[in-house]
């Protein structure tokens, strides 16, 4: 009897598996890229190109956050570049019209979250699959972008609202900051609130979470207005980098905010979510390219070298999770 | 001389097919030990027993779907091994799934011949549809059939469907056709035109495999049939020569005595649910119930008679079509889990993987799925307090994992049950709803969960308790209701019934 308790009991208690950070891998990976950028390239390592970096991958932070907490939901949100687009182009005209700056800042954000919102209506309410919705929103709104600019783009804008691009503090920019502060505020949304929690539920087993009361559809508003919000925050940094909005701006931008929330080891899967390997993925991302470009590497070769990146970290990621 | 061989040659080929001491393990449990079959040409052939006696694993064998660990296959007097699906249709053997296994969007013909498709090569290659509309329409006319080919079949009734898929084998050419459970998703008036065709198909010189849970229809059209209990052969017998108790009794296997169970006298003091006259889009037909606070009320049917289909309607998760129900005397209109919860039911679903749990969350997420407000402060979840709460039940479940932060992906089958009762027992809820709780679990984790079902009832709270587990259903419940067809169909003591019983009025 005693014998077959003990066996009982090693059945039972399953060997814990070991807990390494998940982002340890592509920290790793980061480390690794620096390291050999600042051997073959002088200037890759100095305090101005270093930040020069942040200011590159701030955006592709801000994005690949709501990027992360869509596809860890199960979904996709293919309307990210256009959303950012057309939030910058009303930022810019509410400048233009001298509204003041807060009122401006916030006409960019609600348009990013109303659109968002009408995105997670479309996938949750109407049950359409998320690419497909998405990719219409994608399509609408870009061209409401080219309707409502008439193709034309807009610049000139105050000092104040340029400075959310242009600013630093010691050699930090302000964009960057903004883009990790935004990146750890939905962090702490996904992980220590309800409806961030069931969003994750809904990712690992929608079925499950249905019958332990989650509100689905309400909680895919919520999702897809969170990746709505986080577009409209990098046309603010965009917008105010640039000192202009033009309706072809943030083209392709989706493809970046995917793949650096892929690297990081947001899985497709669903379920799983790591911002800190976002935000690491869209820095190992941009360190890339400035390498790259330094190192005088033809653009078409960079291209190359990201999807490699984009494969490699996808094959690891398989292989630690097996 | 002559005619003594000839008869012997007859003797050995009036068997078309024989399966001989076919065994097959799977980890921890024998699915078939030793067991025979033998078909004749042009019989119908009733192939019965209790959920999970090793009919499934049988046909699986016999259409090559999985492989035998011993065992020989003869057909027509010549020693067969099927690899794949595949070598058996070209056999001649085709299976006709309970889940019918047609491409919804392509119509009759092109369904019938897939895969087999008449081709034209002038001047290059392509379907020759005249060809298979012609093909096709001939299957079909040879049961008598008059079935519109133009519409994609997902607008075709179940019953159509389901001749589709025959016509398929006929197609084919089969010799042996075999209907798993064909009559569970047909109206009356089809099962007796069903009846028809098969009747038909024998007079055609087909052999036909049924397996079903209805004993009545078994009588009516099956020439043998072939009885398995717990994986083992009970014997094949003529339709004559069995009544349907003598069944019966071969497919539950213990003699008529009934469980040893101490009567125990419960006193409930209030109604905690009630439904009555419910019906539900599918297979919910007519159906009343009380459930008292501190009851274990079983629900006992075989597959497809409604028992889960009652519980998913009571839960919200698909909603009853019409009738009413009362939770604690109030009338409630349970139209989504989400307002069931609010009234404190709680599901413990069948498939624990893909409904119960998120198996990328760990326990403590799990244990407070339903309930994180009790973990919140100022709008934010406290971990530590998810993890106190999880501990909590960890210890009071005895869940054997010393860690919360665990996925529920890597916990036993016994321990995710507890994890998902957990859940409603953090919540609160009064009236839990259990959905073949034991299910795949081993022996020792069963008793376990039996003991805190009892534990639970104690303390008030309501079980309603699907199963098709005979013992289950007579050790565990207070009072067991049995269902057949979408019907309560009759009401039993579980300390005064014989297991035979049981499942007699069940079939």
């Amino acid at each position: 009897m005693e014998a077959l308790m003990t066996k009982l009991k090693q059945t039972f208690i399953k060997i814990k598996p070991k807990k390494v950070p998940t982002e340890s891998g592509i920290l790793l990976a980061l480390a690794l890229l620096v390291i050999t950028f600042s051997i073959l390239s002088p200037r890759f390592f100095s305090t101005s190109n270093l930040s020069n970096i942040l200011i590159q991958s701030a955006i592709t932070i801000v994005i690949a956050t709501g990027a992360a907490v869509v596809i860890s939901t199960g979904g996709i949100d293919l309307s990210i570049g256009s959303v950012l687009c057309l939030s910058g182009i009303l930022v810019a005209m509410a400048l233009k019209a001298e509204l003041p700056v807060w009122l401006c800042l916030l006409i960019g954000l609600a348009c990013g979250v109303l659109i968002g919102a009408v995105n997670g209506f479309v996938v949750g309410v109407v049950k359409i699959a998320p690419f497909i919705a998405t990719l219409a929103t994608m399509s609408v709104v870009r061209a409401i972008a080219y309707i409502i600019t008439d193709a034309r783009s807009i610049y000139g804008f105050p000092q104040s609202f340029r400075i959310i691009g242009t600013g630093y503090i010691g050699p930090l920019p302000y964009a960057a900051i903004l883009a990790v502060v935004v990146a750890l505020i939905v962090l702490l949304v996904m992980t220590r609130t309800r409806t961030g929690r069931y969003g994750l539920a809904i990712g690992g087993n929608e079925e499950a979470a249905r019958l332990s009361g989650v509100n689905i559809w309400k909680s895919k508003i919520f999702i897809y207005a969170i990746s709505g919000l986080c577009s409209a925050i990098g046309a603010l940094i965009l917008t105010a980098r640039l000192n202009a909005a033009e309706p072809l701006a943030g083209t392709g931008l989706e493809m970046d905010a995917i793949a650096a929330a892929v690297i990081g080891g947001t899985s497709f899967i669903g379920g799983v979510i790591s911002i800190p390997g976002a935000i690491i993925g869209a820095i190992l991302m941009a360190t890339l390219k400035n390498g790259l470009t330094l190192l005088s590497v033809q653009s078409y070769i960079q291209q190359l070298t990201i999807g490699i990146v984009i494969v490699v970290a996808v094959i690891i990621d398989k292989i630690r999770t097996r | 001389m002559v005619v003594s061989s000839s008869i012997e040659s007859k003797e050995v080929f009036s068997n078309i097919l024989d399966m001989k001491s076919i065994t097959k393990k799977y980890p921890g449990n024998t699915a078939l030990n030793n067991v025979d079959l033998s078909l004749k040409s042009g019989e119908i052939h009733a192939l019965i027993g209790a959920n999970g006696a090793g009919k499934s694993t049988l046909m699986k064998i016999l259409c090559g779907i999985t492989s035998p660990d011993s065992g020989e296959i003869w057909l027509e007097g010549k020693k067969v091994t099927f690899k794949d699906p595949s070598s058996a249709i070209k056999e001649g053997i085709s299976y006709v799934p309970q889940e019918l296994c047609l491409v919804p969007t392509m119509n009759a013909c092109q369904n019938i011949l897939l895969g087999q498709e008449p081709l034209v090569h002038r001047p290059f290659t392509l379907i020759d549809e005249k060809r298979l509309i012609r093909l096709a329409k001939q299957s079909l006319e040879s049961l008598n059939l008059n079935i519109d080919v133009t519409q994609p079949v997902k607008k075709l009734p179940v019953s159509a469907q389901q001749m589709i898929s025959i016509a398929t084998a006929l197609f084919r050419q089969s010799k042996i056709i075999v209907l798993d459970e064909p009559t569970s998703s047909l109206a009356s008036r089809e099962i007796t035109e069903f009846f028809k065709i098969m009747k038909k198909l024998r007079e055609d010189g087909k052999t036909i495999v049924f397996i079903t849970h209805h004993l009545d229809e078994v009588f009516e059209v099956a020439d043998r049939i072939t009885i398995l209990r717990d994986a083992v052969l009970q014997g094949c017998f003529n339709r004559e020569e069995i009544s349907k108790e003598q069944v019966v009794s071969l497919m539950v296997g213990s003699s008529n005595n009934k469980l040893q169970r101490d009567k125990e006298e419960k006193v409930y003091k209030e109604e905690a649910l009630r439904i009555s006259h419910v019906k539900a889009k599918k297979n919910v037909r007519d159906v009343s119930l009380t459930l008292q606070s501190g009851e274990i009320l079983g629900l006992y049917g075989q597959v497809g008679s409604g028992r889960t289909d009652v519980l998913q309607g009571i839960f919200g998760a698909e909603p009853f079509q019409s009738g009413e129900m009362f939770v604690f005397g109030k009338k409630v209109d349970s139209k989504s889990p989400i307002e069931a919860i609010k009234h404190g039911i709680g599901l413990i679903p069948e498939d624990r993987k893909n409904q119960g749990l998120i198996l990328s969350m760990d326990l403590s997420d799990n244990i407070s799925m339903a309930n994180y407000e009790k973990a919140m402060r100022f709008g934010l979840i406290q971990f530590k307090r998810i993890r106190q709460i999880a501990e909590t039940f960890r210890d009071v479940l005895k869940i054997k994992n010393n860690d919360v932060s665990v996925a529920t992906n890597f916990l036993s089958g016994g321990n995710q049950q507890k994890v998902i009762l957990a859940k409603w027992l953090n919540h609160n809820s009064k009236i839990l709803l259990m959905d073949e709780p034991t299910k795949g679990i081993d022996i020792g984790a069963k008793q376990e969960f039996y003991q805190l079902i009892k534990q639970m009832a104690e303390k008030g709270v309501a079980v309603l308790l699907v199963t098709s587990e005979i013992e289950e259903a007579l050790k565990l419940c207070d009072r067991v209701l049995i269902m057949k067809n979408g019907n309560v169909v009759s009401e039993a003591n579980p300390f005064d019934i014989t297991e035979e019983e049981l499942v007699y009025r069940s079939l």
